[in-house]
């Protein structure tokens, strides 16, 4: 008997962690699985700039660069979201640009992959390289 | 108790593939999100520019074509020069119908195929600023218009004949004073107006840019969405930029 339960206590884990996906309140509320702090270090990245119109148009170029589409952007709430298609049902991402401090801008990103949140640093690493090239060109070169 | 085995395997394979799954999703994603090597190319293809500093009027002259392209304007910020609109149209494809028709006449039942299509399009614009601008700063140097131009004129004008009556009223019978001031005045006005007219139109507007992208959902007969993906064929950007610049033109006159 004890070797039975054994057995089945990995399954029942994985039932038990599949079907707390589709609880819809832990679904709104519940960030994540990484703490509140973790992913907002992981999805943000400081650029020394005062200017916040121009790094907003610089991410919706880097975005376009990126083959997204953009859905809406608000100016005075530094917003941006927009959707690329493919690989699972697209991929939405929201980034919003705020002032920090005088002297920089905070450029904060969020995705999601088909239905699936990503909280995994890699891809924010990789959005956030293209976007430094973006921020590059636009401070040195005539873009 | 044959069956405790196997429950452990089934276990195991379930979490090996939710751990699969989860390295795949961060794998793709991080792949969506790095330049790809044809992204200088499609942003050349996609983008194109305008020698005008006038980037509201490029937003309205977009706005207009998008019109005549039957789209609905969905979204529309102008402090960032974003326009974003869709058009749902027929996605029946002669080709997929008839072998739908095939399959089901070999008792294949019914085949779903392809039954309408959202075009989705965001356009943004965006001044292209020299440098010679970013060096002075932010305050734009102030263009000369036609406007101007005649005010000078005008005030010019006024002061000069003012001047010759004070000069020459003791001199000259008030006919020919009247006949001289004229010419000269309108000699004057005349030279100066031509100096500032040359001079207006050598002046550098800046320049926009304006970067457009389309992208379709296909849904089919079942309403599923059969297909998703961007536009991405040369001649789709040709067409709807000679579109555009004859916008521009139709805006620039007021047409």
């Amino acid at each position: 008997m004890k070797t039975l339960l054994r057995a089945i206590l990995p399954f029942c884990l994985v039932v038990v962690a599949v079907s707390g996906c589709a609880d819809p309140n832990k679904q709104a509320l519940a960030t994540s699985t990484e703490s509140q702090v973790k992913l907002r270090t992981m999805q943000s990245r400081v650029f020394d700039t005062s200017d916040k119109m121009t790094t907003l148009r610089t991410v919706i170029a880097t975005l376009q660069d990126l083959s997204f589409v953009i859905d809406k952007a608000d100016a005075n709430l530094g917003t941006v979201t927009a959707t690329k298609l493919g690989g699972n049902g697209g991929l939405r991402m929201t980034v919003m640009v705020q002032p920090k401090g005088q002297k920089q801008m905070r450029v904060r990103a969020n995705a999601q992959l088909g239905i699936q949140a990503i909280e995994d640093p890699l891809p924010y690493q990789a959005f956030f390289q293209s976007l430094e090239k973006g921020m590059f060109l636009t401070a040195n070169l005539d873009e | 108790m044959r069956l405790v085995p196997h429950l452990r395997v089934l276990a195991l394979l379930l979490l090996v593939a939710v751990a699969g799954g989860c390295a795949n999703h961060a794998q793709i994603s991080k792949d969506m999100l790095t330049l790809s090597p044809q992204s200088m190319r499609n942003r050349q293809l996609q983008t194109k520019r305008y020698d005008t500093n006038d980037e509201k009027m490029m937003l309205t002259a977009s706005a207009s074509v998008l019109q005549d392209l039957g789209f609905q304007i969905d979204e529309s910020t102008p402090d960032l020069g974003i326009i974003v609109g869709s058009k749902t149209r027929d996605a029946t494809d002669a080709g997929q119908v008839t072998m739908a028709i095939f399959v089901a006449a070999l008792g294949g039942g019914s085949m779903p195929v392809d039954k309408q299509q959202t075009i989705r399009v965001s356009l943004v614009t965006a001044p292209m600023a020299r440098p010679k601008d970013k060096a002075a700063g932010a305050a734009p140097a102030q263009k000369l218009t036609p406007k101007m131009i005649d005010a000078a004129c005008a005030r010019i004008s006024a002061k000069l004949q003012l001047s010759l009556d004070d000069e020459l009223r003791s001199v000259l019978p008030q006919a020919e004073l009247t006949q001289a001031e004229k010419a000269l005045t309108e000699q004057f006005a005349r030279e100066l107006n031509g100096d500032l007219t040359m001079r207006m139109k050598n002046q550098d507007y800046g320049a926009t840019r304006v970067r457009v992208t389309f992208q379709r959902v296909v849904m089919n007969t079942q309403g599923f969405v059969s297909r998703m993906e961007a536009l991405e064929t040369p001649e789709l950007y040709k067409e709807f930029y000679e579109k555009l610049s004859k916008s521009v033109f139709l805006e620039a006159n007021d047409i």
